[in-house]
């Protein structure tokens, strides 16, 4: 990054910086014309008398003449105003190409940083460097040229005219200047150094807030709230000063600015006057000087208060670069390839706590290798190293017959670490296995906007590729595109036993058929096959089937009666409100039940709840009613004793709402029990579905076709799976896909699992689910070095059966399991026991051997 | 089935009997009903739990691993709750309970629980009562086992 404010603005904007400069100098003749064409109406047009007069060759008559000026000055106008304008657009321009640079530049580095380095650095203070303290920046880096250059041009020529005329006035007027040029900058230094403590502070206060944030849960266990709350406090104390003393300079210098302006004056006034009335001066020279200071005074202002901004931002600029800019990056190496090479660490260091010292290790293609030892004892450095996360400051490594310290740093295609604790970020599960292999760029469908994307990212060093595009890099999977990814990627993560859970994701999602059109054939395929299928009575039994003549218990009263679901779910909360809903309900001549219902329920429910608190987290758990909402019922209530048909409007709207949402079987509150009630419901359901006309897309169950505000399980069930058979064992999930494993039919559902997403951070996981996903992701890439750090290391019959089937998909990759306890030895070709940060015993028989099961000769830890 | 008829047997249950009607209401209103067939788990033993059963109709069998074969060791039937530590503490099940015939439950987990505790205390209360009740007497069990013991060893 360029060292100064100045230097980085001019670098990457000199061509519109020129441009502004232009303009502002343009502007000024038509300022100059917009000021002379008033005065030459009062003194030519309308005080004048030697008309006609001729102009460009024309005569003009008086009132010829005063149309002719009014209209120059109309255009004058516009003309300097869309100058104006222009000049404006473009420093704003400039400014934002300018931030949107410094800000991409930033992030960047930081992603390209030393890991070593970047393990001080809070996430907060990234986010606060990137977001708010270079923000300013861009509002200014349009002035950044303009603004000196116009008024201190200005200034010059001003000076000029006067010194020309009168040098003895020209200098009287500046007399002051050299002290506002020697004491501003004084003032400033120290405002400038308030500025970076201000900056480095806010910094640790973002670091503080978003480590309390990250560790919430933590804080509020031990109950450090108050503590974190006082860290935070004294920041904000801390900042007030600075600002406080910061913003005291600032007024100081105005003050000592405009004392100065006034003073000046107030010399020409006393000693001028003086000699005025002396007969030294004459009054006529003491006006022109009083006018000259006049029209020097602005732009001296102006180029002060530039000075003062210009140094606060660039104490700014400086401590962006002071924390990210200053050493220089290597520019990204060229990669470094594995494949079938023998990799030879010898005598690698890595200093520091926990560090590593004197390694040396080899490994072969297609060999295992246990690392075994403490993380602190060196293994958690080796592994960094292997890794290709942190370069050894000694010692040499070797790949097939290159040489160099940073070969594995430059080799991150063919490495693939898992480890206990993986970073799943957000996006679908598909997204998390294609994480390892991604490519570059994008490719794929563009965006639309596409050329102006480009051209806007090759002005401020930016890619253009959007993150819609399709970045997954087929061939590093060795697959041929999306389709064959995606059952790639099922059957990685049912090898490492996500399978179940990807199914059962799979069952909940709620398909947009417009946009999953096969997935859509693929439900409707498997409803049909389980339709014919009889074999398991115990998953029938399961079911609530979509039966028109029936009443479903596990279908709220809403479904009940309309028989069906808008295709957008987010239109079932306000469904009620839909007049075509109510319209059907009263042709159909159950509206006066539903609100009935309701009005049994709002009752029942103030009899359950009435002893609960204000704001009960309760009522939030029963889900009918919000806990906001129950004052509103009370109210109801009463208003209703009168007599249900004496309701207004709003209050039968509410009832309904309320009887709408119940689930027999769900809320149990008996007022859905009565079967001639539940016969009146089912015979309305024939004459709503004759007289509902829905405004909103609305889908029945058994139009025969998908039902789009259904989850992909009920549509594949043609109903719900019951309510009260979820805890049945085996579950239904289990089940089904029995079941449509015995057609071949499962995989659209594991399919629609893929597009599940996973949460910020991989939060709808859990910890074992993140960790076998962290697993599956690093197999996705085929790496030729695969580090388990920590994970795979039991010895149970899954964890055997996945490391075969792992050797078995990778034959050529190097293993390498790090971990803390031997249970494996017996199941790797190679043990390397470290301690005390120094490799203990490897054997170095292997190195003369064939790849493949070696023993070690000097501590036995392996059995041939 | 309904909430009041639920509530009822709750009421008739040792662990909820000196709780309030009216709180047990709400009790029944949180918990989700369930059904089992015959031979199906209410709950494996050795496995995670977070929920505890309170059964409304039929009846179950509860089994103990002993050296591999599942021995019944007791039976259950209405307004019986079973899987309770499991509300409190977060321990695998101690036994696995199998529904005999046709069985409808009350689904009650820890959650639901430990919300209702917290919103009325006098039922954490009621709760530690019974709870204590059957720490006694189960300390007292074993203090008579240890002396039958020590009296075999003694005889022996």
């Amino acid at each position: 990054m360029e060292r100064t404010l100045l230097r980085f603005v001019w670098a990457h904007s000199w061509r519109w910086q020129l441009l502004i400069v232009l303009g502002s100098f343009l502007s000024f003749p038509l300022i100059l014309a917009a000021l002379y064409i008033p005065k030459e109406i009062v003194n030519g047009a309308l005080r004048g008398t030697a008309f006609p007069k001729v102009v460009l060759g024309l005569e003009l008559e008086q009132l010829q003449y005063l149309v002719a000026l009014c209209g120059l000055l109309l255009a004058m106008i516009f003309l300097n105003n869309g100058v104006k304008y222009y000049i404006n657009v473009t420093k704003g321009l400039t400014g934002e190409r300018i931030l949107r640079r410094l800000r991409h530049g930033v992030f960047d580095r930081v992603t390209r940083l030393p890991p070593r380095r970047l393990r001080l650095t809070s996430p907060g203070e990234v986010v606060q460097i990137i977001t708010a303290e270079v923000e300013p920046i861009g509002g200014f880096a349009g002035e950044i040229v303009a603004t000196p250059v116009y008024q201190g041009g200005q200034l010059i020529v001003y000076l000029g005219f006067i010194i020309a005329q009168d040098p003895v006035l020209g200098l009287a007027a500046i007399i002051l200047f050299p002290v506002q040029a020697y004491v501003v900058p004084k003032v400033q230094r120290i405002v400038v150094r308030l500025v970076q403590a201000r900056i480095r502070n806010i910094r640790k206060m973002t670091a503080e807030i978003s480590e309390t944030i990250t560790g919430i849960d933590d804080m509020r266990v031990a109950g450090a709230r108050n503590w974190h709350l006082a860290k935070v406090s004294d920041r904000l104390y801390h900042n007030f000063r600075i600002r406080y003393r910061i913003f005291l300079l600032k007024y100081a210098i105005k003050f000592a600015n405009n004392v100065i302006n006034n003073v000046t004056p107030f010399f020409f006034y006393s000693f001028g006057g003086y000699l005025v009335i002396k007969g030294q001066m004459n009054l006529g020279a003491l006006v022109a000087i009083l006018a000259a200071y006049k029209d020097i005074a602005a732009p001296w202002r102006e180029l002060l208060n530039f000075y003062q901004t210009y140094s606060d931002i660039s104490a700014r600029y400086d401590a962006v670069v002071a924390t990210y800019g200053g050493e220089p990056l290597p520019p990204p190496a060229e990669p470094v390839s594995l494949r079938d090479r023998e990799i030879a660490l010898s005598d690698v260091s890595l200093p520091g706590h926990a560090g590593l010292s004197g390694a040396s290790l080899t490994l072969k293609p297609g060999q295992s290798v246990l690392v075994l030892g403490e993380e602190e004892a060196g293994r958690g450095a080796l592994v960094r190293i292997l890794a290709g996360l942190d370069m050894p400051e000694s010692g040499s490594i070797r790949v097939g017959d290159q040489q160099g310290r940073d070969l594995l740093v430059r080799a991150v295609r063919d490495i693939a670490i898992a480890h206990r604790a993986p970073h799943v970020m957000r996006g679908t599960l598909r997204d998390a296995v294609a994480y390892f292999v991604l490519a570059d760029r994008g490719s794929g469908p563009r965006p639309e906007d596409w050329e102006r994307r480009e051209r806007e990212a090759r002005i401020t060093g930016a890619p253009p590729d959007s993150p819609e595009m399709d970045w997954v890099d087929y061939a590093r999977a060795g697959v041929e595109g999306r389709e064959e990814f995606d059952s790639f990627a099922i059957g990685i993560l049912s090898l490492v036993g996500l399978r179940e859970d990807l199914f059962r994701r799979g069952l909940g999602v709620v398909i947009d058929p417009r946009r999953e059109p096969v997935l859509v054939e693929a439900a409707l395929a498997a409803r049909a096959a389980l339709a014919a299928e009889t074999g398991d009575a115990g998953l029938e039994a399961m079911i609530e089937h979509w039966d028109p003549d029936r009443f479903l218990e596990n279908y709220s009263l809403g479904e009940n009666l309309f028989f069906g679901a808008p295709d957008d779910p987010a239109d079932l909360e306000c469904f009620c409100e839909d007049p075509a809903v109510r319209a059907a309900l009263e042709t159909a001549g159950i509206a006066e039940e539903v609100v009935q219902i309701g009005l049994e329920a709002a009752r029942t429910l103030q009899e359950l709840t009435g002893s609960l608190g204000p704001d009960s987290a309760l009522l939030d758990r029963i889900g009918l009613i919000e806990p906001s909402e129950r004052d509103d019922y009370a109210a109801i209530l009463l208003r209703a004793r009168r007599g249900i048909g004496r309701l207004g409007r709003a209050d039968r709207l509410d009832l309904a709402r309320l009887a709408f949402r119940l689930v027999p079987l769900r809320h149990r509150l008996g007022v859905l029990d009565d079967p001639a009630r539940r016969q009146r419901i089912v015979a309305a359901r024939q004459r709503i579905a004759r007289a509902f006309r829905p405004a909103r897309p609305f889908t029945r169950f058994y139009s025969g076709g998908y039902v789009p505000g259904c989850p992909l399980v009920e549509n594949i069930l043609r109903g719900r799976p019951r309510l009260d058979r979820r805890d049945a064992s085996p579950p239904i999930e289990a089940r089904l896909e029995r079941v449509l494993d015995d057609h071949d039919m499962e995989g659209f559902v594991l399919r629609a699992g893929l597009g599940t997403q996973v949460g910020t951070g991989g939060n709808s996981l859990s910890t074992s689910q993140r960790r076998a996903l962290g697993l599956a992701r690093a197999l996705a890439c085929r790496p030729a070095l695969l580090i388990l750090d920590g994970v795979l290391d039991g010895i149970t019959e899954d964890q055997v059966a996945l490391r075969r089937d792992i050797r078995r998909m990778l034959p050529d990759a190097a293993i390498v399991h790090a971990t803390d306890h031997d249970a494996i030895a017996d199941d790797v070709d190679r043990v390397v026991r470290i301690a005390g940060g120094r490799i203990e015993a490897a054997d170095e028989a292997a190195e003369d051997g064939a790849p493949g099961r070696a023993e070690d000769a000097v501590e036995g830890e392996v059995e041939p | 089935m309904k909430i009041s008829n639920e509530t009822e047997i709750l009421a008739e249950s040792p662990l909820f009997c000196r709780v309030d009607r009216g709180q047990l209401k709400l009790m029944a209103l949180m918990a989700e009903s369930r059904t089992f067939h015959e031979g199906e788990t209410l709950m494996v033993q050795g496995e995670e739990g977070d929920s505890a059963y309170v059964i409304l109709e039929g009846e179950a069998e509860v089994l103990v691993r002993v050296g591999g074969h599942d021995t019944p060791v007791a039976r259950l039937g209405p307004r019986d709750i079973v899987g309770e530590m499991a509300l409190l503490t977060e321990t695998p099940r101690s036994a696995t309970v199998r529904a005999c015939g046709t069985l409808r439950a009350l689904r009650l987990d820890r959650a639901t629980l430990m919300r209702c505790l917290q919103e009325f205390p006098c039922m954490a209360l009621e709760l530690l009562k019974v709870m204590t009740v059957r720490l006694e007497r189960t300390t007292q069990e074993l203090a008579r086992t240890r002396a039958e013991l020590e009296e075999m060893r003694a005889g022996g």
